[in-house]
């Protein structure tokens, strides 16, 4: 898929971003990003660009799209600092209306919603940990190459903040909507 | 399983659940997005660049090395030869004879100036014509008295080397008098080039003359009208030291004036019709004496 994703083959390009874009907009989301869709979209085109250059199978290419997307949400920061106008979180209730519509769907939207609203409320690091190991799916070894830590660190930060989202799903309402949902 | 495990579980399931129709908007933009940054980026950059530039670099070497060569190569190959000659002995005189006698082919009257001096028939041409030094390539001095008969006055050569031996102080006039045709028949310079030319496996073998380790075996090497104009004539290491070697008037059983190796006192070292004009060149006992030394002993003597 790689191999012709490379050569220019359109259906394996758009089976990569069906496969990894959900994924990268739940990390951007979950780094409580603004703009998730548009640096996903960046993340794709700074594939594209190095895809011919790129050698490995799929679990490689999962852990250098998630190094460019980290590399991407860190810029973004920066410049959002700079800025200075950085946009507050958008808060779980202002949601889009059509997360919020019956069906299944919906129940899914809104119970993801919640869990990245989750994610977001641990501290930075815990975060990062967090997502990088369970949305992206890579190793610890990978995570920690990506968050320049060491693989103890980062099990320390997965481990705490797993702890920390079940505490506060735990003292939150256990019956609540969002619980209902997950 | 704890209650907060189940919660927990839940929250991964919901992080790690496919992907919802919402988050799937824009798949062709980005797609094409994709193809188009694809695209703008060579297939293969670094692998088809090198391996181009490579070739390209090859050929260009490949090319102005060739042609350097072709260039430089008379000039530079042939008289790093030459100067290997001593050294070689008769193993590379037939290649400058070889040459020689082509250019005498080419060019029957030896005398043509070279235009293209690169080049190497006109190299060679070069090299035959009498008057070039063959280590620097350099034209003698033609205002020396050598050759012309402008002031050939004598009738006979030796008379003219014994008038200039003893009219002027030694020196180059001496030996290039010697060198000179002045005074010798006209009918001398008709074997002159036949012999060297005609002799069997002796094609051009007017370098073999004075070679070292050859002992004079050649009627050509004595062949009249061999005046030692020509410096392929002349073995390595006596272009100038010795130019009696082949002066004419020189009379056999002068072991000095033969080449090293030369048997001394053969009939062929003596040239047809050369007189004992010369005293001087006569005088045994004068082992490697320069044609300075010849003509101060001729003035030396009555």
């Amino acid at each position: 898929m790689i191999r012709r994703a490379r050569a220019g083959d359109r259906e394996a390009l758009a089976h990569l971003w069906r496969s990894y874009q959900h994924l990268l907009l739940r990390y951007f989301r979950g780094k409580g990003m603004n703009e998730p869709e548009d640096l996903a979209s960046t993340v794709w085109i700074e594939v594209a660009s190095g895809l011919v250059r790129f050698e490995g199978d799929e679990s490689d290419f999962r852990r250098w799209l998630f190094t460019i997307a980290a590399r991407r949400r860190i810029d973004d920061i920066r410049a959002t600092k700079r800025r200075a106008d950085r946009i507050e979180r958008a808060p779980i209730d202002e949601r889009p209306a059509h997360a919020r519509s019956a069906g299944d769907e919906a129940e899914r939207a809104a119970g993801l919603d919640a869990a990245i609203a989750m994610v977001q409320s641990l501290p930075p690091d815990q975060a990062e940990a967090v997502l990088l190991r369970v949305v992206a799916d890579l190793g610890v070894t990978e995570v920690a190459e990506i968050m320049h830590r060491s693989e103890g660190a980062v099990r320390v930060l997965v481990h705490r903040g797993l702890k920390r989202l079940a505490d506060r799903l735990a003292v939150t309402n256990p019956d609540a909507e969002t619980m209902s949902a997950l | 399983m704890t209650g907060e495990d189940h919660d927990t579980d839940a929250l991964i399931a919901a992080l790690t659940s496919p992907a919802l129709p919402s988050e799937r908007v824009g798949e062709d933009a980005a797609v094409t997005a994709m193809i188009g940054a694809l695209s703008s980026v060579p297939a293969r950059p670094t692998g088809h660049r090198s391996r181009r530039g490579i070739a390209i670099a090859a050929v260009t070497v490949a090319s102005l090395g060739v042609g350097g060569l072709v260039a430089a190569g008379p000039g530079s190959f042939f008289f790093p030869a030459a100067d290997r000659s001593p050294a070689t002995g008769p193993e590379s005189a037939p290649e400058r004879s070889f040459e020689s006698s082509t250019s005498s082919s080419d060019d029957p009257s030896g005398e043509s100036a070279p235009v293209e001096p690169a080049t190497s028939s006109t190299l060679v041409a070069r090299i035959a014509e009498p008057g070039i030094d063959l280590v620097t390539g350099q034209d003698e001095d033609p205002g020396d008295g050598h050759g012309d008969g402008d002031e050939c006055e004598a009738e006979r050569h030796g008379d003219a080397v014994s008038d200039v031996a003893r009219s002027t102080t030694p020196g180059p006039d001496v030996r290039d008098t010697a060198r000179s045709d002045c005074g010798k028949p006209d009918t001398a310079e008709g074997p002159e080039q036949s012999p060297s030319q005609t002799a069997p496996g002796q094609t051009g073998q007017t370098p073999a003359v004075t070679a070292p380790g050859q002992t004079g075996e050649s009627p050509s090497d004595t062949a009249p009208g061999q005046t030692g104009q020509s410096p392929a004539t002349t073995a390595p290491g006596q272009a100038d030291e010795s130019p009696s070697d082949t002066a004419p008037g020189q009379t056999a059983g002068t072991a000095s004036d033969s080449a090293p190796g030369q048997t001394a006192g053969t009939a062929s070292d003596t040239a047809p019709g050369k007189t004992d004009e010369s005293p001087s060149d006569t005088a045994p006992g004068q082992t490697g004496q320069t044609g300075t030394d010849v003509g101060s002993d001729a003035i030396g003597r009555p």
